[in-house]
């Protein structure tokens, strides 16, 4: 019974790959020799999720602190000013 | 008989001298141990002060029985005359032996000089309210007080020197004398301000300065500490009025280099760039070929003794001319109290040279002039280093203030460069200003001098500068 089931497989498989061939041969692909395509006629239907002009935003800068002349108190003032009287 | 009375007259003027000079020249020569406190009181007597210094030291290095309150009464009159300089090289604990209150205040002096406040505050309580030195001694303590941060104690001893420098003022019959305690008086007020400035109470701070009279000696300098109040309540057109006052011809031989800072500054904060720079410019100019051309001449005379002392009194016309810094810088501190009492003593020690040559010609006497002359080198030696510390002072200042000059100039690119980077324009286009940009309280108005001397308007003058902070969008 086996043996039977093994010949009909193989015979199947054997026709398929047969009648598989015979179609390929068949098709015969032909290409135009000259084509023109006029691009300015395309249209896109969708929407735009980015800017269309071009921008560079500006970086936060490091500002450095610089110290300038500043008078708190007159401390210095008040020692030598003993001084300039004797 | 007119002249017979007169050659009468002075025969017995010498022959008591002679006698006199011969009966301390005895005392001086013997081994007593009261020999120098005799002699001391004999020189007071004649008023050889000068001459009375070295026997007076004497004394207080001899021993303590003979430092009794008569020599004390002495030693405080020979300090008033002379000056307490001779006497303060000695060491404290040797001076402590006497009760004077000249030598209190010397140790209160030193003590403070060591910043030893707390040890000067003990010495100062020790001079009597009578006392010649008291209105100094409380200013002292008004100092020391503000130095150790006691604000409101402070400020009661300023009022007490205010109070009690009027009062020998009311009681001094001469005008230099008053003058000095006037000026002492005037030194508290600043002082309260001074107070009032670092507790940042600027208004009560102006309102002190304010009080000090433009007569003063003290005024020029009050003006930029003045300013300073001003700029910290960002008054700056206010400040920088008050500081163009030293541009006055009356005012010539005050420079300060810290008010070109204070002047730049002010412009800064107003945004007013091309006058910020201006200002750098100008100090880079005037000050810095100034202060090296006065660097070379110290340089030069360093080690001189003398140099600036005759430099001060017209010898050396040439120099002068050279530079016109130090004719200013002298002008300066020809004001200057401490180098008016030096000059006072230097004149008082070559007068007592004088007097002492024509008293006798005694070894006594001579020895004595030696000693004198010796001091009368040491105040002159006084005098030249003081001025000399004042130049250096000023060269030290000129060039510290130098690099803060360059601070701005940097600050100054850089606020500029920020504008630039933020698309911003300045509003205010630099003009002469305007009255309604000028800040006034109710006891200001504007004044028209109309009939008033020219100088009345110093130290009143404001700017109506409108600032350029305030910046508006590009385009």
């Amino acid at each position: 019974m086996v043996r039977i089931c093994m010949l009909l497989f193989c015979l199947l498989f054997v026709s398929n790959v047969f009648a598989e061939d015979a179609s390929h041969s068949k098709i015969i692909y032909k290409y135009k020799k000259y084509q023109k395509i006029d691009l300015g006629d395309f249209s896109i239907k969708g929407k735009i999720s980015t800017p269309g002009d071009l921008t560079v935003q500006q970086r936060k800068r490091k500002k450095f602190w610089r110290y300038l002349y500043h008078r708190n108190k007159f401390k210095k003032e008040i020692r030598e000013d003993i001084w300039d009287v004797r | 008989m007119r002249y017979i009375m007169a050659i009468f007259f002075f025969c017995t003027q010498m022959a008591f001298a002679k006698t006199i000079v011969a009966k301390i020249n005895k005392i001086a020569n013997s081994s007593h141990p009261k020999a120098p406190m005799i002699v001391t009181k004999y020189l007071v007597r004649q008023k050889f002060y000068f001459a009375g210094i070295p026997w007076a030291k004497k004394v207080l290095l001899g021993k303590k029985e003979m430092i009794t309150s008569k020599f004390d009464k002495d030693l405080d009159r020979i300090i008033t005359a002379t000056g307490f300089a001779s006497f303060q090289k000695m060491d404290s604990k040797i001076l402590a032996r006497s009760k004077a209150p000249a030598i209190s205040f010397i140790l209160a002096r030193k003590s403070f000089d060591r910043k030893n406040y707390k040890t000067a505050l003990t010495w100062i309580k020790k001079i009597p309210g009578h006392h010649k030195y008291y209105p100094e001694a409380i200013y002292m303590k008004g100092s020391i007080l503000s130095l150790l941060g006691q604000d409101e104690k402070s400020i009661e001893a300023y009022n007490h020197c205010i109070e009690q420098s009027k009062k020998f003022v009311s009681k001094s019959k001469n005008e230099k004398v008053s003058r000095f305690f006037r000026v002492i008086g005037e030194k508290c007020v600043l002082n309260i301000a001074r107070q009032h400035y670092e507790k940042k109470r600027f208004a009560k701070a102006i309102k002190r300065y304010d009080s000090i009279p433009k007569t003063s000696y003290i005024w020029p300098y009050v003006l930029m500490e003045k300013s300073w109040s001003y700029y910290n309540q960002k008054n700056y057109n206010r400040a920088l009025g008050v500081l163009t006052t030293y541009k006055a011809p009356l005012m010539e031989s005050y420079f300060f280099p810290e008010a070109e800072v204070l002047s730049g500054l002010s412009y800064l904060n107003m945004c007013l760039w091309t006058d910020t720079l201006t200002v750098v410019k100008k100090f880079h100019k005037d000050y810095a070929p100034q202060s090296k051309s006065l660097a070379k001449l110290l340089r030069k005379h360093k080690n001189s003794s003398d140099y600036f002392f005759n430099l001060m009194f017209a010898e050396n016309e040439k120099e002068k001319s050279k530079n016109p810094y130090i004719r200013k810088l002298l002008t300066q501190i020809k004001k200057k109290i401490y180098f008016n009492f030096q000059l006072k003593y230097h004149r008082q020690s070559l007068k007592e040279i004088e007097s002492l040559k024509k008293w006798s010609e005694h070894k006594f006497i001579n020895d004595l002039v030696a000693k004198v002359t010796k001091e009368k080198k040491e105040v002159a030696t006084r005098i030249n280093d003081y001025i000399k510390e004042k130049m250096y002072f000023f060269i030290n200042e000129t060039n510290r203030l130098s690099e803060e000059m360059y601070n701005i100039q940097l600050e100054l690119l850089s606020r500029k460069k920020e504008i630039i980077y933020a698309s911003k324009k300045e509003i205010a286009d630099r003009s002469r200003g305007s009255f309604k940009n000028v800040e006034r309280t109710r006891f200001q108005h504007f004044w028209k001098f109309k009939g008033g001397f020219w100088a009345d308007e110093l130290g009143d003058f404001v700017f109506g500068l409108e600032s350029n902070c305030k910046e508006g969008s590009n385009g």
